[in-house]
């Protein structure tokens, strides 16, 4: 048993436009309210008990600034006897009005779509087989292909890219984390090739994944990043 | 060429021809409307009648007397570690009044490995033991080679793609979370939506303890004795599943009503595909019914002429019926292949991004015929009350008209 609670006014403390505040953060719990129940049933029966605290910023295409959502789960009462966890999800954004319904409503459904995926899915499962610098099949000809291991947000993680025979215009940056209390991959970059426009590709964690990300004559512009930048945990 | 009749029509269709060739643009434009309008219907039509073959042939591979068991989105949550998994022993389904037969499967993603390649691909658990070679039932239906031999005890059966992934043959050793297992066999499947495509298969039990469980099932399906209620056999497996404890985290749904479901939104979407279509065809015809009238003002003094030579209003009529006939028929022609060439894109985008779909647009001669015919028909529809006006033309009247 858990409470969920989500706190749209810390958002409305920084976004310009209240009047669109609303809606907007509506639209963002009600989604990352999806999100959070796509990660849910496995997280929360593995959960060791404990505090837990995780921020993340989501990166999309159409919104210049990045999501931020908050994660926290902790015990809901001090009595041993109580198995309750009390979970609490925030969310903010600072974005034009313009932006805000689209931008955070794409934001989301690629995060909830990744994370649905089937070869994510089967890593997340077997997270603790992975190793650094080796090739894993997965499903339907895809491959994720590890680098080394490494820091994101201050969680330890194994960095990879994801690629599928079946989609050979996009690819998936992904650290994940052997630590079952990191609600989500530390770090998740999806890239399109695209001839022009967009975010061209750059690694900001997971370097030692440049090598393998060297694609000569191509393109990859990145579409959507959720990446770990806080992540606190006591006993 | 010898009848009368016959020869005038021929007269007749030639003068329409050369009456439209007089023209090319517009005698052209109003062909792409009819034929962009008549596109629309074949595609639609041909889409909707490919997805009702390929939704047919799943469900004639599944059965009309089988019972569905599959763990409820709205039940108490799968167990720890997994995901849509249904506590549940299958063998208890036996005992069922009115089963004749049980299957069902479990399927995780786990660590496998072979000697030059690892990964984590679908391992899926069957009960009872996995035999392709019936070709029966929801996991086998459709399956198009087998090579080798169901597996033993120890022992594994993949699919073709996951051989292939794997670089192994029968006989070779694979690591399924760190336990060797014999590949016994390969089998693969012909055309698309194979349900487990990729994945190796082996016993239930197997799979079972190589998770740590004594239970757990991803679907099960209980066949219908002859003669049995199908819907009966539903309300006997959710009784049964009642007093095994696990009601509450199971969907029982019958073969018929997932058909009754299916059937009912496949007579939805083709009857919105139609109204779009008629919408479509509707607006091809306005287009034609514009160019007719046009042309007949245009060609008053022509008709006057005519008139005066002799010509009976029954012959100026067919003339300009001739022409708008032609221009749809020379539309629809061209609309059945890009209606067409439309559908078979889509298909593709469709099996392309949609996992496990192969949608093949049905090209059906009766669609192809009554496209045409449509097209015709409503053109020379379409071309009838300018015609009608002008061969009721009095002919000093049209000849007199600057």
């Amino acid at each position: 048993m858990h409470e969920q609670k989500r706190d749209p006014s810390a958002g409305a403390r920084r976004c310009r436009h209240p009047g669109f505040v609303g809606l907007g953060l509506g639209i963002l719990a009600l989604g990352l309210g999806g999100l959070v129940a796509a990660q849910a049933p496995n997280y929360f029966q593995q959960y060791p008990g404990g505090y837990t605290r995780a921020v993340y910023e989501i990166v999309t295409e159409g919104l210049e600034d990045p999501i931020r959502l908050g994660w926290t789960v902790e015990p809901a009462s001090a009595s041993d006897s109580d198995d309750r966890l009390r979970v609490v999800t925030t969310n903010e954004v600072i974005a034009r009005r313009d932006q805000l319904e689209t931008g955070v409503a794409n934001g989301v459904a690629q995060a909830q779509l990744l994370l649905q995926d089937e070869a994510i899915q089967a890593l997340l499962a077997n997270r603790e087989s992975l190793e650094p610098h080796t090739v894993f099949l997965l499903s339907g000809g895809a491959r994720f292909v590890t680098g080394a291991r490494e820091t994101i947000g201050g969680v330890p993680a194994i960095c990879g890219l994801l690629t599928d025979p079946e989609k050979p215009d996009r690819r998936t940056f992904l650290a994940i984390a052997e630590d079952p209390t990191v609600p989500f991959p530390p770090w998740m970059q999806l890239e399109e090739e695209k001839p022009s426009g967009g975010r061209p590709h750059t690694l900001s964690v997971c370097t030692s994944l440049a090598l393998t990300a060297l694609a000569p004559g191509r393109r990859f512009v990145e579409v959507f990043r959720l990446q770990l930048v806080e992540f606190e945990r006591r006993e | 060429m010898n009848s009368p009749a016959l020869r005038q029509l021929w007269e007749l269709g030639r003068l329409a021809l050369r009456n439209a060739l007089r023209r090319p643009l517009r005698s052209g434009l109003t062909a792409l409307g009819v034929a962009v309008g008549m596109a629309a219907v074949v595609a639609l039509g041909s889409l909707s009648l490919g997805a009702q073959r390929a939704l047919t042939q799943q469900l004639e591979r599944l059965g009309y007397d089988v019972v569905l068991v599959l763990p409820s989105a709205a039940g108490p949550g799968p167990a720890p570690g997994s995901r849509g998994r249904l506590p549940l022993n299958p063998a208890l389904l036996e005992r069922v009044e009115g089963a004749e037969r049980v299957g069902a499967w479990l399927r995780e993603a786990l660590p496998v490995a072979a000697a030059d390649a690892q990964g984590f691909l679908p391992v899926v658990g069957v009960y009872p033991d996995p035999d392709p070679s019936g070709g029966e039932g929801p996991l086998w239906g459709g399956v198009s080679r087998v090579e080798g031999r169901a597996p033993g005890p120890a022992e594994v059966l993949l699919s073709a793609e996951a051989a292939r992934d794997l670089g192994v043959g029968v006989g070779d050793a694979v690591r399924i979370r760190g336990r060797t297992f014999r590949v016994s066999g390969i089998v693969s499947w012909g055309g698309g939506g194979a349900p487990e495509r990729g994945a190796l298969f082996l016993p239930l039990e197997a799979l079972w303890a190589l998770v740590g469980e004594r239970e757990g099932i991803t679907l099960a399906w209980v066949k219908a004795r002859p003669g049995y209620d199908v819907v009966r056999l539903e309300q006997d497996v959710q009784q049964a599943l009642r007093e095994a404890g696990a009601g509450a985290g199971a969907l029982v749904q019958s073969s018929r009503r997932i058909f009754e479901v299916v059937h009912t939104a496949l007579r939805i979407l083709n009857a919105t595909l139609t109204a779009i279509a008629a919408v479509a065809l509707l607006v091809g015809g306005l287009g034609l019914l514009n160019t007719m009238y046009t042309a007949v003002v245009e060609r008053t003094r022509e008709i006057g002429v005519l008139s005066a030579l002799g010509a009976r209003p029954g012959q100026i009529l067919l003339l300009f019926v001739l022409e708008a006939g032609g221009l749809g028929l020379l539309g629809g022609i061209a609309g059945v292949v890009l209606g067409y060439g439309i559908a078979l894109s889509l298909s593709a985008v469709v099996s392309r991004f949609v996992e496990g779909a192969a949608l093949a647009p049905g090209a059906s001669a009766g669609l192809i015929a009554a496209a045409l015919l449509g097209a015709v028909g409503l053109s020379a529809l379409a071309g009838l009350p300018p015609a009608r006006r002008a061969a009721l033309r009095p002919p000093v009247e049209a000849l007199r008209y600057e």
